[in-house]
């Protein structure tokens, strides 16, 4: 019995003892734990970030632009962005003094910034500056301080490209022209991998020796733009603009084999390298700007009349006594020019001759022949922000609508749309959608008899050929176009500015170049198509046919006989 | 008991083995990565200069000066049309 009594005092003393330890490793347990995580927080919490475990960005740059030689025209460039943790640099201002030196900032301005905004994880101070600035910076080894790579887009050509290219934004997304419409292609991802870094915030090791996520590059993009025909064209453009004080100017080349768009220039233009400040020059004119054309559309009356057989290119139209009156309005010729026939009908561009034309066919067929040439729709080139143009539907025409459509009134055109439309002539009548990618060349299809393809050819050959002097003209080259000057609606009417343009093509034997000039009102004395667009026309037209080794098919100067060796026999003058 | 004392012994000596492969591996790892780490650099700064002589030389090609050029110090021009002379076969 005292045994076991005193086996039972012992038990529940032990009991105490072992309830009194265990209470005494609990407290333990709750004063470290409190005095970790309350009291020790900030500490352990930014020697925990010090010795970090990171996933982080694997910049990759952005593809870049090249013209179809290869020729760059937008490139990145690794650039190296500065960024702070705030929270690590307020107790080394003196040091923030020098890094504000180094990089140009105010240093009052960069302290109260790093005072004010203590909490923030990380900020950028300075973006994309050049790996050597960078190293100045390394140098002064500053705690919280970090780098990131960055890239910053140049453009070599310069305003000669700025609008067909665009621009990217400083997050390098692009916000205009190409950069925009292929940013999905030229945009690389951004891989992801994860490692230790140290006290400074430097990698110390790599965690996985597969990425997380791999990076991909953009991928480079090969446009079918010539640049040094962009850059002919550009200068041309510019000079007529200036010369004739006109507010606006677009010019496009396109290569009648394949659709693809060789050149594309437009006035007014911006330094893609510089601000965007200009809104005037950002837009690519010759895709977004739409106008009434004017006589430029009368061939494609003319096609209308051919194809309801009634018409031959010899047929006769009586258009005096140089007015007509249709519907209650009066149509003016220049001169009264008597019986035409339809190729005297372009080449004198009577409107009185291609009202008489189409207003003896029906609606109906004259709006079909404009919507198989592509007016009123987009041209296909897939550049962003392309207009459509306006055609209105027949069904809303009244017959002055109708006498007006046939000389280029009543439609709105964009002047890509004008080069697509006459490549048909020089195209043997199939029609393609043009094209900014080297070697992506849309399927063409055939919207035009080639019998009369061939008969228009023929016909705008004329209208430059049997004008001596036309300033379209070019030595040794045949060359078939048309002019057109347009008054420019204004609200409740025509104003007195005028749309001067020329479109035309050659060598006309074997079409290769189609080339479109529209000059928005000049202001000098001379407004007429064929005075202001067609010499910017000829200039252009003359590049181009010598960087692409066009061969002449029209030798009517100078001829120098060459034997199959290649030794020549002489030269004669063969005037 | 014999071959126990026998196997724990090559247990052991098998162990230091393995751990000094590891500290050397570990130390082999450090040096790779610093390898790596500097080749990385290295292609970085590359990209950085190829990137730098691509825009020098895009501007040193540029057309506008190529023109500039041709025309003021080697004193070229486009021959006038009538200057053309054109070779038939």
């Amino acid at each position: 019995m005292r045994k076991s009594q005193h086996k039972q005092v012992n038990i529940s003393f032990r009991i105490a003892i072992v309830m009194a330890f265990l209470l005494c490793c609990f407290v333990v347990v709750v004063v470290r734990a409190f005095s970790i995580q309350v009291k020790g927080a900030e500490f352990y919490q930014s020697q925990g970030e010090k010795r970090h475990v990171r996933e982080v960005e694997i910049p990759v740059s952005r593809g870049s632009i090249y013209d179809r030689n290869g020729e760059p025209l937008a490139l990145s460039t690794a650039m190296v962005s500065v960024g702070i943790v705030p929270g690590q640099l307020l107790d080394q201002f003196s040091k923030v003094e020098q890094l504000a030196e180094v990089l140009e900032l105010d240093a009052d301005e960069l302290k109260q910034i790093i005072t004010s905004r203590k909490d923030r994880q990380f900020l950028f101070i300075k973006r994309r500056i050049t790996p050597m600035l960078a190293d100045q910076v390394k140098a002064l080894n500053m705690k919280g301080v970090e780098f990131r790579t960055e890239f910053k887009r140049f453009y070599p050509t310069g305003e000669i490209l700025a609008n067909v290219v665009g621009f990217t934004d400083v997050e390098d997304v692009g916000q205009e022209g190409l950069e925009r419409t292929y940013d999905n292609w030229l945009t690389g991802s951004t891989g992801k991998k994860t490692v230790v870094k140290d006290l400074l915030g430097q990698v110390v090791a790599d965690i996985d020796v597969d990425e997380l996520e791999p990076a991909k590059p953009g991928k480079d993009l090969h446009l079918s733009l010539d640049r040094r025909l962009q850059y002919a064209a550009y200068l041309e453009l510019k000079k007529a603009v200036y010369k004739h004080r006109a507010t606006s100017g677009s010019a496009v080349v396109l290569d009648v084999k394949t659709g693809e768009i060789l050149a594309m220039v437009n006035q007014p233009s911006f330094n893609p390298n510089g601000s965007k400040e200009s809104s005037e020059g950002l837009r690519n004119r010759s895709v977004t700007d739409i106008y009434e054309p004017g006589s430029v559309m009368k061939p494609f009356a003319v096609v209308a009349a051919l194809e309801s057989a009634e018409y031959t290119p010899q047929s006769v139209v009586n258009t005096s006594p140089g007015e007509y009156k249709v519907d209650g309005y009066i149509i003016h010729d220049f001169r009264d020019y008597g019986e035409l026939s339809l190729v005297d009908i372009l080449v004198k561009s009577s409107n009185i001759g291609v009202a008489k034309l189409v207003l003896d066919l029906g609606k109906e067929h004259l709006w079909d022949v404009y919507h198989r040439f592509g007016f009123g729709q987009s041209s296909g080139s897939g550049f962003m922000g392309e207009s459509a143009g306006y055609l209105p539907h027949f069904d809303r025409w009244r017959t002055a609508d109708h006498a007006a459509l046939s000389r280029g009134y009543g439609l709105s055109v964009t002047t890509l749309q004008l080069a697509s439309a006459y490549s048909v002539f020089a195209n043997q009548g199939r029609y393609r959608a043009p094209s900014f990618i080297k070697g992506n060349i849309n399927e063409d299809k055939a919207i035009l008899d080639p019998m009369i393809a061939s008969q228009l050819t023929d016909m705008l050959s004329h209208v430059v050929m049997d004008n001596e002097g036309h300033k379209a003209f070019i030595p040794n080259y045949t060359v078939a176009g048309k002019t057109g000057t347009a008054r420019i609606a204004d609200k409740g009417g025509y104003s007195d500015s005028y749309m001067s343009s020329f479109v035309g093509f050659s060598p006309v034997s074997s079409p290769r170049l189609v080339v479109a000039v529209s000059i928005n009102d000049p202001q000098g004395e001379d407004y007429y198509g064929g005075l202001v667009a067609a010499p910017v026309f000829t200039e252009i037209m003359k590049t181009g046919l010598r960087l692409l080794n066009v061969p002449a098919d029209q030798v009517s100067r100078t001829l120098v006989q060459a034997d199959a060796e290649g030794e020549f026999e002489g030269a004669d003058d063969a005037e | 008991m014999n071959w126990q004392n026998g196997l724990t012994v090559v247990l052991a000596l098998l162990l230091i083995v393995v751990l000094v492969n590891y500290v050397y591996f570990q130390n082999e790892t450090r040096k790779l990565f610093a390898a790596t780490q500097s080749i990385e650099k290295e292609k970085l700064d590359l990209n950085a200069e190829w990137a730098r002589l691509q825009l020098e030389k895009s501007t040193l090609v540029a057309n506008n000066r190529i023109e500039q050029v041709a025309r003021e110090e080697l004193n070229m021009k486009l021959p006038e049309d009538e200057q053309v002379l054109v070779i038939v076969r």
